[in-house]
């Protein structure tokens, strides 16, 4: 009886410290993408400064950042989206365990959030409104509170899929850039963004009713969990 | 008697200090490669389980845990020993835990 006791408080010690554990990563900050600098041979935080850098010295992201099929494992059907935040990829889910991943830009510390939510509805060169949290975070933006119209030089770029919980706006969206250099960054008040061939590329492949789910640790909320 | 107690006791927190220790270096990032990476090569500052062992974690509990509506979101995840990652997991009425493999085999789910 008294092994038992010794087993039972080892035992409780190992569940109470995985909780621990839970808790602790649930409240852990975002994770960055760090850049391979060949030169000093380390590796090195790919801040703005460094993607923008990078872009105009070649043209487009690091070659990880290219939209590719890859192996994936997933009971989730064709046609799912999954973004991970965490290490700025998001995947459309194929037939035979593959899926197509693109790069993503994310949200900056304290916008990021994780869910399984749905594409609602879905824009070609879409206007861009801002709310008026952004304005007032950012009054430049307040030119634009009637909408900017949809082209080159709007955020939302070529494309924008809505992220809707059941049948309400979750205010997020899949969309193109006008920054193509941020893809790997985050960056953005908690949309995912991809630059805009990629974007494109991806709404020819979705549907609206698509199920979407964003996994991102130390996330800020979740959506439709 | 008391000193059975006593080894117990210290079971107990042996227990507690391994798990905080884990939980303590659980945001630490690894390489996990001795290869020299190429120039431009990227990672993530932190190690997560890879996109796709989390979704196989979250499918498993949402069948062995009967979720509901099924939406079990994986919130965050790290390395479980050499060969594999333990996923936490949240749902509708509560959380679980789940150890998976390199491989995509599930080996533990447990509700916390």
């Amino acid at each position: 009886m008294i092994r038992k006791t010794a087993r039972r408080g080892a035992f409780l010690g190992m569940v109470a410290a995985a909780a621990l554990a839970f808790a602790g990563l649930a409240m852990a900050q975002s994770f960055q993408t760090q850049i391979y600098d060949s030169v000093n041979r380390k590796w090195v935080d790919y801040t703005p400064r460094a993607a923008a850098k990078y872009y105009n010295r070649h043209g487009q992201s690091p070659e990880e950042f290219q939209r590719q099929v890859v192996q994936f494992r997933t009971a989730e059907k064709p046609g799912t989206i999954i973004i991970d935040g965490d290490r700025h990829f998001l995947y459309l889910v194929q037939p035979n365990f593959q899926a197509i991943r693109y790069g993503i830009g994310v949200g900056r510390d304290g916008f990021g959030w994780a869910g399984i939510v749905k594409i609602g509805r879905m824009q070609e060169w879409p206007t861009w409104t801002p709310p008026p949290e952004m304005i007032a975070r950012d009054p430049s933006a307040a030119k634009w509170r009637n909408g900017m119209p949809g082209g080159p030089d709007n955020p939302l770029g070529a494309r924008a899929m809505y992220l809707y919980i059941g049948n309400q706006d979750s205010i997020y969206r899949i969309h193109g850039t006008n920054e193509p250099w941020t893809i790997g960054l985050n960056i953005s008040s908690g949309c995912i963004r991809l630059n805009n061939e990629d974007v494109a590329d991806l709404y020819s492949r979705v549907e609206v009713g698509a199920k979407v789910i964003v996994l991102m640790q130390g996330a800020a909320l979740y959506k439709g969990v | 008697m008391i000193d059975m107690r006593n080894r117990g006791q210290g079971k107990l927190a042996a227990g507690l200090a391994v798990g905080l220790c884990i939980a303590a270096v659980s945001g630490c990032n690894t390489s996990g490669s001795s290869q020299t990476p190429s120039a431009g090569a990227v990672r993530s500052s932190g190690e997560t389980a890879p996109t796709d062992l989390q979704l196989l974690c979250a499918a498993r509990a949402a069948e062995e845990l009967q979720v509901a509506d099924g939406n079990v979101l994986p919130v965050s995840s790290m390395r479980s020993g050499e060969a594999a990652y333990q996923v936490n997991l949240t749902f509708t009425g509560g959380q679980a835990t789940c150890v998976i493999d390199e491989s995509g085999m599930v080996q533990s789910v447990t509700r916390v």
